[in-house]
């Protein structure tokens, strides 16, 4: 349940208020645009999908149902629509099947110093687009891992290597810049 | 269950956020996108009130004048429209791209324009068959 001001404010959105569309916009357009970074990082390209996304949900804004809070719905607006850019340009996301079986016995845990928040964004960037997007839609979106299934339409098992895989190179990587995993 | 890591990351998320979007650019474009949309649903209404008046035109103007309350749910319509055309302009102001707004406000004259010439078109025709009426 939103609070009455957020409510206030998609009301008058619904029957088409600029400056409530305008407001709603600021509330959640960082957010947004870093999660569809992550899922799509050339820069105009996730402009493209965060104006598209932002379209779709104010031009579909009576679909909004309280189940979930406007912040979710519109998430898995801009998801989707990120996601169906990507699988657009990039029809060879079903490489995400192709893995390496090493992945499965590697120690992807963490106990040193943990890294900078931005340091991790700035690496899961840098992820190869499979364990890229599922590390994004599970960890930091907070899908459960056959959600992430169903939404890429891989198998979960798929979903879990590439999960550790992304837990690796990251590792890895922040290893490499002097944090100690 | 979330090991160290995966607690550390959630509890961190905000600060993971750390791109900066061009709000700006961003709202432009989507505010464009809307009005368009805003706006062909208005011109669909436009599209409607040209069909009446034609009817109208065509034979009972005259008793238009005469009886304008057996239409009031025209003139409802009509000030309708006006209204919607005034929020739509009470929306310029919140627009950066002129030049995108002008090319919205050119094509909304042109309907108009269309509409107008239709309504001539209507006028002219009615005026020809009564005058064709009399001759016979």
């Amino acid at each position: 349940m939103e609070d009455p001001h957020h409510q206030n404010l998609i009301e008058k959105s619904l029957k088409g208020d600029s400056r409530a569309q305008h407001r709603l916009f600021h509330l959640y357009v960082k957010a947004m645009y870093n999660t569809v970074l992550r899922i799509v990082p050339e820069v105009n390209e996730a402009e493209d999908v965060v104006q598209e996304g932002f379209i779709k949900a104010f031009t579909k804004l009576e679909q909004f149902k309280n189940t979930s809070t406007f912040g979710a719905w519109l998430k898995r607006i801009m998801v989707n629509t990120a996601l169906n850019s990507i699988k657009k340009y990039s029809p060879e996301f079903t490489d995400l099947e192709v893995l390496a079986e090493n992945v499965a016995e590697a120690d992807d845990d963490w106990t040193g110093t943990m890294p900078n928040p931005a340091e991790i964004n700035a690496e899961v960037k840098k992820l190869p687009k499979g364990c890229r997007v599922v590390f994004t839609l599970h960890l930091l979106e907070g899908y459960e891992q056959k959600e992430v299934a169903e939404m890429l339409n891989i198998s979960t098992s798929t979903v879990k290597t590439q999960y550790r895989r992304a837990r690796l190179l990251l590792k890895e990587r922040l290893n490499a810049q002097g944090y100690e995993g | 269950m979330k090991d160290e890591f995966e607690k550390y990351v959630v509890q961190h998320r905000s600060e993971i956020d750390t791109e900066e979007p061009d709000r700006d650019f961003l709202w432009e474009g989507v505010q464009v996108a809307l009005l368009k949309q805003k706006y062909k649903r208005r011109v669909k209404i436009w599209q409607v009130a040209a069909v009446l008046f034609a009817v109208i035109a065509m034979g009972q103007l005259t008793y238009l004048f005469l009886n304008p309350s057996e239409y009031a749910i025209l003139f409802e319509e009509l000030d309708y429209i006006k209204e919607v055309e005034g929020e739509f302009r009470s929306d310029i102001p919140l627009v950066n791209d002129k030049e995108r707004l002008a090319e919205i406000l050119v094509d909304t004259y042109e309907k108009k324009i269309k509409l107008l010439e239709r309504l001539l078109e209507q006028i002219e025709r009615d005026e020809m068959r009564q005058q064709q009426f009399k001759e016979l």
